[in-house]
């Protein structure tokens, strides 16, 4: 709403009605030849207007108009009784016009107040010219060719006042703008008068009249919210300070904004905020459900872990027992079986494992515990965990590092667990008297940690899925080569952890290589080590759905 | 083993079957077992039995082994006993709540004969 667009049409309107008057006198008294009194009461109620709009410092503002046309209909009932009749009341009218015409720049009934005085006075002044501009009654003053001047000057106000009306393209377009707003937008007098609604006014006033929009605010509002409008109306229209706040009617939010406008009335903008209020409560309770979820996961695996390692203690223990003959010898094939049982409830335990790291790790709950180390001695030692299990199939199992440490800040038990199951994989995927190879190094920022191996290799599909939970190549489902899938998941996840990733080759048939690439290089070996932190904190999740390359 | 006096060690586990396993793999190697399911009755059996060596689950039904445990470190008469963990927990800061605990050693579960024997033997021979 573009207030000082409207003062200006509203002086222009005036302006335009003081021209017109003047140019009616000037020609009448041309053609009469004399200076009337008539001329004289025509030239004052013409230019009333226009001076009272002077001496208002507020220009044309709704209160100031309102006083104007008071002393418009207050001087016009005075020209009544000077020129007498239907004519003194065409007169009148034709001297309020302007004024009704000027306001109603922003009210439409006003515009169609200001069209029908018009209407009126051009039909009345038509009579007069039909009837041969006979001389009016009471003071007897003869009116000359003021009918015809009349006439024109009706007709050139009311085609100049059309004009500027639709002469107002910011008007009007702000007016479309207005109306696309997703806001109601009211303009309320200071003492609760509508005197405009715009914008989303019949979405957020459902059930009200739209056009014309109720009178007073009481219409609108009911009870508390009523009462804590009116006070924040008042407030700003008296301090002229915008106030916000949120009312609760009847089940509905509604967001309301109040505004004051440079001619004393008050913007105010109102939003259904319910959608957003009911959105926000559900996105709440969802994201407390997805906590509580994640954790009662966390727990539940936590818990599962318990109940599945106590009864593989009994498992493993007891096998245990006769495999190392504890209580005298057992026939061979008992002592094979025993060996079975013991293998498999081992390869159950790790699973357990796996389940309760990678649930962990996606419900977040994995927290690295960093610290500084040498990398090398971490994995020297790791890689001697698997020797025994190496030797088992005759395998060749190399373990290559530099010169020297690599100093690391990471967590020491994520690093030793990747390591571990990498080599894992790579002994249970690689046939007998194949080659395993752990390499460490040092690349720019990042650690390296790479595990190749000769095992059965993976093609691209199964590169593509490698990683991810329950995701295990077809080639890897023998009979003695059975897992989870999860292992890798968890290095995969505990390499995220550390802002780094997963990155893996392979040759079906051939081999593969899998390597973990983190930026933990503490400083003396690196120097880039605000480069790597910052990569760090970037990325704090798992996320499965990532590729591993 | 000949040994004048058998070395007692309490178990305190509630799982028949693991209770079973430690007492048959400490009989076994000479040792005698006092054995409860229950945590609130190991410190009156420490009392009356004076073992050796306490094998302390952690995981109990009623009450915690790390509270148990606290009973015995509290007790002047009792403190001296080594007190072993026994728990199938195996996470982070568990060995530390743990040993923080008072307990002298740890064994995750599941165990194996040979470290299971070893921890008992580096503690009563």
């Amino acid at each position: 709403m573009t207030t000082v667009g409207h003062d200006r049409r509203s002086t222009a309107v005036l302006a335009l009605w003081a021209a017109v008057v003047v140019v009616a006198v000037a020609f009448d008294v041309a053609v009469a030849g004399a200076f009337t009194r008539l001329h004289a009461v025509t030239l004052a109620l013409g230019g009333a207007p226009l001076t009272v709009l002077f001496l208002s410092p507020t220009n044309a503002h709704g209160s100031s108009l309102s006083l104007l046309r008071t002393l418009l209909w207050s001087s016009s009932a005075a020209g009544l009784v000077l020129l007498g009749g239907i004519q003194g009341w065409a007169f009148s009218a034709w001297f309020v016009a302007p004024l009704t015409a000027a306001a109603a720049m922003n009210r439409r009934m006003e515009l169609i107040e200001a069209a029908s005085f018009s209407f009126l006075a051009a039909g009345v002044v038509l009579a007069l010219m039909l009837s041969g501009g006979a001389p009016a009654g009471g003071m007897g003053v003869d009116v000359g060719a003021l009918p015809w001047i009349s006439a024109a000057a009706v007709g050139v106000f009311a085609v100049g006042c059309l004009r500027l009306a639709k002469r107002n393209p910011v008007e009007r377009s702000s007016q479309s703008m207005l109306d696309l707003a997703p806001i109601a937008l009211l303009k309320v007098s200071p003492s609760g008068d509508v005197q405009r609604a715009a914008g989303a006014y019949a979405d957020v006033f459902e059930g009200l009249p739209a056009d014309p929009p109720p009178r007073r605010l009481e219409e609108m509002f009911a009870g508390l919210a009523l009462k804590d409008l009116a006070g924040a109306l008042a407030a700003v229209a008296e301090s002229g300070d915008p106030v916000g706040y949120r009312v609760d009617v009847d089940g509905l939010t509604m967001d309301l904004r109040l505004s004051r406008l440079p001619d004393g009335d008050v913007l105010l903008a109102v939003r259904d905020a319910s959608v957003d209020a009911a959105h926000a409560l559900r996105l709440e309770a969802e994201r407390d459900a997805a906590v509580r979820g994640a954790l009662e996961r966390t727990k539940f695996f936590a818990s599962l872990t318990h109940e599945l390692r106590t009864p593989l203690n009994a498992v493993l223990g007891f096998s245990d027992a006769m495999r190392e003959k504890l209580f005298g010898p057992l026939p061979a094939k008992y002592a094979e079986y025993a060996e079975l049982i013991n293998e498999s409830g081992r390869h159950m335990l790790d699973i357990v494992g796996d389940v309760v790291d990678a649930s962990r790790m996606e419900a977040g709950g994995l927290d690295l515990d960093r610290s500084d180390f040498d990398a090398v001695d971490l994995l020297k030692t790791t890689v001697r965990l698997v020797e025994a299990n190496a030797q088992k199939k005759s395998l060749t199992l190399v373990f290559t590092a530099p010169d020297g440490e690599i100093l690391v800040h990471a967590d020491r038990r994520a690093l030793r667990q990747m390591l571990l199951n990498l080599l894992s994989n790579a002994i249970k995927f690689t046939p007998e008297k194949g080659r395993v190879e752990a390499k460490v190094r040092r690349d720019g920022p990042d650690l390296m940690v790479e595990v190749s191996d000769t095992g059965v290799g993976m093609n691209a599909e199964e590169l593509k899925r490698l990683g991810r939970p329950f995701e295990q190549t077809a080639s890897g489902r023998g009979a003695e080569q059975r897992g989870s899938g999860l292992g890798l998941a968890v290095v995969r996840g505990l390499a995220q952890l550390h802002g780094g990733a997963l990155e893996a080759a392979s040759t079906p048939g051939e081999g593969s290589t899998i390597r973990i690439r983190m930026p933990v290089l503490q400083p003396s070996a690196s120097g880039e080590r605000m480069d790597a932190r910052a990569r760090m904190d970037r990325i704090r999740r798992v996320d499965w759905s990532d590729d591993a390359t | 083993m000949l040994q004048a006096m058998p070395k007692k060690v309490l178990i305190v586990e509630d799982n028949e079957l693991n209770m079973k396993l430690f007492h048959d793999l400490l009989d076994a190697h000479g040792y005698e077992t006092i054995q409860t399911r229950e945590g609130e009755k190991a410190l009156a059996l420490a009392r009356e039995h004076r073992p050796d060596l306490i094998l302390m689950d952690i995981q109990l039904p009623e009450v915690s082994g790390l509270k148990v445990t606290q009973w015995i470190k509290d007790d002047a008469d009792l403190k001296d006993i080594p007190v072993v963990a026994i728990t199938a927990f195996a996470m982070k800061g568990d060995e530390e709540r743990i040993r923080e605990g008072g307990c002298e050693a740890y064994i995750s579960k599941p165990i194996t004969v040979k470290s299971f024997l070893d921890t008992v033997r580096r503690f009563i021979g």
